[in-house]
């Protein structure tokens, strides 16, 4: 320990100190100990990261276990800087392009893709079923059902997506999304923007893949006993905006999300002062702050369904809201269909 | 005979810029008015010395038989009551002298995208058949809406008068003195903290064009004059080479009058700061389709208003340093794995 190095006139006074933080990292490192062999006994170490995660508890080497992480990620440090230096540069010359959407690629595919599939795969242990019903080209209409409090859900769906046909996803989002600062940043540089006929008209005519979740708030902010049962999808305003772009409609069931955080309540008074459609409060948050938002290794799966065509359907339908009804209500029960099938086949929310 | 065409405004920059261009035209008599002299070069085009809040307006307009009427004298650099009374009641007058002439046939008013205000949740795109808002737009746009509807006014006395409105992005060129290239050309530029605004421009070159364009085709309707691409706030600025700090929304009017900005000349309302956090792209089919597109993209207009202007901190040398710093700390990085590992 360093304090037996401490000799010398000033040694008396460092040595108190010294012996309080030895005490005290010895203390943290027998507790890490202690939680590793826990962990290990009760089998957590099967879990993603977890096995780093206890032999940086164990605190053997942590230099050694941080690099090891890193290596298991599939850092590559020269590789890294050489991006970093681009990376910056580009952005400090604003020798970048956005479109009038204010979606950046550049920065969605280098930093924003990345993290996700890392969260998605090794954190998610995420499945995705029916990628090949995906247009390779052309606009199509991705409907999913939403929920778990923060929208975990579009973005996942966005970075999986992303990774099996290389196309982006164009989120449309609530209004709310686009007044809150760094929220409004963050949504368009993603692609996102706002749930409005002429901007999802728009990219459907682009022949853009536009994703739209009908639950809206609704789902999202829905308590955990009513996990996987759809609310109300919207006015259906979803389907005319796709029978006017002639796109399919492709119906995504998402297992997984609901769970990832349990929601107790939605705070409904303290949600309206805070001027919120809802305020998460899960066992975890805001008891555990930031800790408490972190989402519960759930294990997901994401079912893309097979695309129901628009372009056949008789003129007029658009704004016939009998058919535009039938519609939707044939979407919403196809989703909800597909999550009680899949729920059935994942017996454990956590180990599938 | 030749045709007469009246140009308003032309003490500043883009309304002379424009009765320079016309008064090239072969056939074009060019007279442009204001109440100051003219310190731009007007080329061909005659000066005369108006003031269009005065009741003297209508013998003046009488003797020069304007064919034409090119309303450019909107200003967004007049504030409080004194840009209203010079915008809003100008632009009165001049359109209600318009009504009686016999010899006018075609009005065009220089309006601005201003009219749209800029909020979230608006469309990302607006169009001309978009509504506008109510509240939440700048003084200049209230104005220059105000000055759409005197014309729209106009238009439903007189039918025979083909009227065009031109509404123009956010004109930024190297002679031009605007509020927003002031803003932009601060040294350090305060931006609404946790928005980037999306930014479209038009150069001038683009706005003469686009004007001459609609005057002599005779071409009638609301448009949309802008480039069709659009840039967020921290590329504009990191092109200009500024770096910006990020300022609490509710705290940006009083944090800039306080810093000093106000003596930069780069006023900013709560109007103004909507432009700047939400910013607006809007829709320019409708030109393209009456036969105009612009030349310049908005990226190109703003490294050109860049090229112009005073380099700012982000220059090209500094940027070359700090990558040079980056390329040294990987070089450590892997010098560093490479002793650890063997």
């Amino acid at each position: 320990m360093a304090d037996e190095n401490m000799t010398g006139g000033e040694g008396a006074e460092h040595q108190g100190w010294a012996a309080v933080v030895g005490e005290f990292l010895g203390a943290a490192r027998g507790a890490g100990r202690q939680l590793a062999s826990w962990a290990r006994s009760s089998g957590a170490a099967d879990l993603p990261f977890m096995e780093d995660l206890i032999r940086v508890a164990e605190g053997v080497d942590p230099e050694e276990e941080f690099f090891r992480l890193t290596r298991r990620l599939g850092v590559d440090w020269d590789g890294s800087c050489d991006e970093l230096r681009d990376f910056a540069r580009s952005r400090l010359t604003g020798e970048y392009a956005v479109d009038e959407f204010g979606f950046d690629p550049e920065f969605t595919e280098r930093i924003v893709m990345p993290l996700l599939r890392v969260v998605a795969e090794k954190w998610f242990r995420i499945e995705v079923r029916g990628a090949e019903n995906l247009p390779a080209e052309g606009a199509a209409l991705l409907v999913s059902n939403h929920a778990g409090a923060l929208p975990w859900d579009a973005l996942i769906l966005h970075a999986m997506v992303h990774r099996d046909t290389g196309r982006h996803i164009r989120l449309l989002g609530a209004g709310l999304v686009f007044e809150t600062p760094y929220v409004h940043d963050f949504s368009r540089r993603i692609g996102a923007t706002v749930a409005r006929r002429e901007d999802a008209d728009a990219l459907l005519e682009a022949g853009e893949l536009v994703s739209v979740f009908p639950e809206g708030f609704k789902g999202l902010g829905k308590p955990y006993g009513e996990r996987y049962r759809l609310q109300r999808f919207g006015r259906g305003g979803f389907v005319s905006t796709a029978v006017r772009a002639g796109a399919p409609i492709i119906p995504v069931a998402i297992v997984g999300s609901e769970e990832i955080y349990p929601l107790i309540s939605g705070a409904p008074t303290l949600a309206r002062m805070l001027g919120l459609p809802y305020f998460p409060v899960t066992p975890f948050f805001p008891w555990f702050g930031m800790l408490g938002a972190i989402p519960l290794p759930v294990k997901w799966i994401i079912e893309i369904g097979e695309p129901i065509v628009t372009a056949d359907l008789p003129e007029g339908t658009a704004d016939d809201p009998m058919a535009v009804f039938r519609t939707t209500d044939r979407v919403r029960l196809g989703i909800q269909n597909r999550l009680y099938a899949l729920l059935e086949e994942r017996r454990h929310p956590f180990w599938g | 005979m030749s045709r007469v065409v009246l140009v308003t405004g032309v003490s500043r920059d883009i309304a002379a810029r424009m009765a320079r261009s016309l008064a090239g035209i072969e056939g074009f008599e060019v007279v442009g008015i204001d109440l100051v002299p003219p310190t731009h070069d007007l080329g061909r085009a005659r000066f005369v010395r108006a003031d269009l809040r005065s009741p003297l307006l209508g013998r003046t307009l009488a003797e020069l038989e304007p064919d034409t009427v090119v309303h450019a004298a909107l200003s967004d650099d007049l504030s409080g009551a004194h840009g209203k009374e010079l915008n809003v009641l100008g632009s009165m007058r001049l359109f209600a002298v318009c009504q009686p002439l016999p010899t006018v046939r075609h009005v065009v008013a220089i309006s601005s995208g201003e009219v749209y205000g800029a909020s979230a949740s608006g469309p990302t795109r607006v169009s001309e058949v978009s509504d506008l808002p109510r509240s939440g737009r700048s003084p200049f746009g209230r104005d220059a809406a105000e000055m759409e509807a005197y014309l729209k006014g106009l238009s439903e006395h007189r039918p025979d008068i083909c009227t065009t409105t031109l509404r123009f992005a956010a004109v930024l060129g190297a002679e031009i003195d605007s509020r927003l290239g002031r803003f932009l050309s601060l040294p350090v530029v305060p931006k609404p903290m946790g928005f980037d605004a999306r930014m479209q421009f038009l150069h001038p070159f683009d706005a003469v064009d686009a004007c001459r364009h609609v005057v002599t085709g005779s071409v009638a309707g609301v448009f949309n004059v802008a480039a069709a691409d659009a840039l967020p706030l921290t590329r504009v600025l990191r092109i200009m080479g500024r770096p910006n700090i990020d300022v609490a929304r509710s705290w940006a009017p009083a944090l800039i009058e306080a810093g000093g900005v106000r003596r930069a000349g780069a006023r900013i309302g709560t109007g103004e700061l909507r432009e700047v956090t939400y910013g607006r792209v809007m829709d320019v089919t409708r030109l393209e389709a009456a036969g105009f597109t612009a030349h310049y993209s908005s990226a190109r207009t703003v490294e050109e208003f860049a090229a112009f202007g005073t380099p700012g901190l982000f220059s090209a040398a500094n940027v070359d340093r700090a990558t040079r710093a980056i390329d040294g700390l990987g070089a450590a990085v892997s010098t560093f794995l490479r002793r650890r590992d063997g």
